[in-house]
């Protein structure tokens, strides 16, 4: 990028279930906490870009979100911009904030994803969960992101190239991380035997591998490398967006490869330079498939890699720290901003009991919607602390 | 032949889907570069040609994945199944299956089946071969 994009501030709301907060409350939290810790203020934001993926179903706030949601910290006057991707929201708002930076037409842009799950009708949440696919091609089939998830992790599982006990394990890892995370939404540690025995959702997968409703917000706070002075700087280093095509030869690059390609290829950078991770498991197994779409792994070496050890906390590339969107829940809009927030606080070693050991390379992998069996977008951000560990 | 063809194209929901009659889901295939599509497009995805003509697809493929979801839908009790197939001719569908065994393994030959009412939603499954 021209200009340098540094991450002045980082802020969440907890993720879980709310019922007394509105969006105006989850997202205020979030912006406050993301401001106060850039040593901002409300008024020194010059742009906004905020995620939201239902409140049109969900709470009837069809149109202009971002300004409605935001009119609570009194956010008016500078461009808002309303962005849906699906999951992919929070990341694409990121984007696109981080380009205004880079364009030299802002200093300061905040982005912020909020999402409120929780209706008390579930089938009115699935059936908005639903339409992050084009309706002409899944009307009436009931497809849900859990069997979409299945559906990747059966064909892999019946080639043999993974086992069924690896799926129940990293679910394990899931839980044992956001046990650590005071934001997350499943803070309880879980056991094997408790994964295999919870009720089927879509097979393979039970309960415990998928991530659930979840209510929520995450702000980041963007600046022009040196606005804003802080003890430890961190830039996005590069940035890349791809979106859903039909594959009509399954040898085919998958839209994660592409795009971390892409992000790689930005940044200078390869997989084995990857320090921290917060990849999209929507379902905690699927952290396994993106082992090997984000070159983290050989193609069929998810299972090897995960049963090194190296993505665990202590291990040397520790994969969803945070509990992921599993543990930590996935409030749609807000995940892709709360994998960065997370990201943060581990290059800036302020990750308290889930800390990863002096990161200097972040990645963050996000992806959202359904088209013909890929995702409908996938975004790929790479962070650098340039400030040295001392 | 002009991009700009492709805009006097037939509208989207007045294309044939499938032909019950025939067996067969109906899509589209691309004149310049072959690729086929469903439902059909108004333009290749592949390589951007409007030279797209009406064809019968393979009414019989590879059923590539699948799985029982135990969570039940407004007019889907549950548990019912899902599956991705690849057809004989290359193009990815998305459908419900019946008659599968319980310990299918996959890949597995499927052949494409019609209700037999076609106002059910969606009209059509897949059944093993
Ligand atoms: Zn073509």
């Amino acid at each position: 990028m021209s200009t340098e994009v540094e991450v002045a501030g980082v802020g969440m709301h907890p993720f879980g279930r709310f019922p007394e907060s509105s969006l105006k409350d989850l997202a205020r939290v979030a912006v406050v906490r993301a401001l106060d810790d850039a040593g901002l203020g409300i008024k020194d934001v010059e742009a906004v870009y905020a995620a939201n993926g239902m409140a049109g179903l969900l709470q009837g706030q069809e149109q202009v979100r971002g300004q409605s949601v935001l009119r609570e910290v009194g956010i008016e006057r500078v461009p808002v911009v309303n962005v849906d991707n699906a999951c992919a929201g929070g990341s694409t708002a990121l984007r696109l904030a981080a380009q205004a930076i880079a364009l030299g037409e802002v200093e300061i842009a905040l982005v912020v994803g909020f999402e409120k799950m929780f209706v008390d009708d579930l089938d009115r949440s699935l059936a908005a969960l639903e339409t992050a696919a084009d309706l002409d091609l899944i009307g009436g089939l009931g497809l849900q992101f859990t069997a979409i998830y299945a559906m990747r992790l059966r064909r892999i599982l019946d080639a043999g190239l993974l086992e069924h006990r690896h799926l129940v394990e990293v679910t394990v890892k899931s839980h044992r991380n956001g046990a650590l995370n005071p934001y997350a939404q499943h803070r309880k540690p879980v056991s094997a035997a408790e994964v295999v025995a919870a009720r089927p959702i879509a097979d393979p997968l039970t309960l415990l591998m998928c991530s659930s409703m979840s209510d929520g917000a995450a702000a980041i706070v963007l600046a022009r490398g040196g606005r804003v002075e802080r003890p430890e700087r961190i830039r996005i280093r590069a940035s890349a967006s791809t979106s859903g095509f039909s594959r009509l030869d399954d040898d085919e690059p998958s839209i994660g490869t592409i795009c971390a390609e892409r992000a790689y290829a930005r940044a200078g950078l390869g997989p084995a330079d990857v320090d921290v991770a917060e990849i999209h498991d929507a379902m905690a197994p699927a952290e396994l498939l993106y082992y090997e779409q984000l070159g983290f792994c050989e193609p069929g070496g998810a299972g090897e890699l995960f049963d090194s050890g190296a993505t665990a906390i202590e291990g040397r590339l520790p994969v969803n720290p945070s509990g992921g969107l599993s543990s930590r829940g996935h409030p749609v809009g807000a995940t892709g901003v709360a994998q960065v927030v997370e990201l943060t606080w581990q290059l800036r070693g302020s990750a308290g009991e889930r800390q990863a050991k002096e990161p200097r390379i972040a990645l963050a992998q996000n992806s959202g919607g359904w088209y013909e069996g890929e995702s409908a977008a996938c975004n790929v951000h790479i962070l650098e602390r340039t400030t040295a560990w001392s | 032949m002009e991009l700009s063809s492709a805009a006097e194209r037939q509208n989207f929901t007045a294309r044939p889907r499938y032909d019950a009659t025939a067996g067969v889901l109906i899509g589209s295939e691309c004149a310049d570069c072959g690729a086929r599509s469903w439902p059909g497009r108004g333009i290749c995805n592949r390589c951007g040609s409007p030279r797209l003509e009406q064809v019968a697809l393979a009414p019989a493929g590879s059923l590539q994945t699948y799985t029982t979801v135990h969570v039940a839908r407004p007019g889907l009790a549950a548990p019912y199944l899902l599956g991705q197939v690849r057809l004989d001719d290359g193009v990815r569908v998305h459908a419900h299956l019946r008659g599968l065994a319980a310990d299918a393994h996959v890949p597995l030959r499927v052949r494409l089946a019609f209700a037999a009412d076609l106002e059910t939603v969606p009209p059509f499954h897949f059944e093993p071969e």
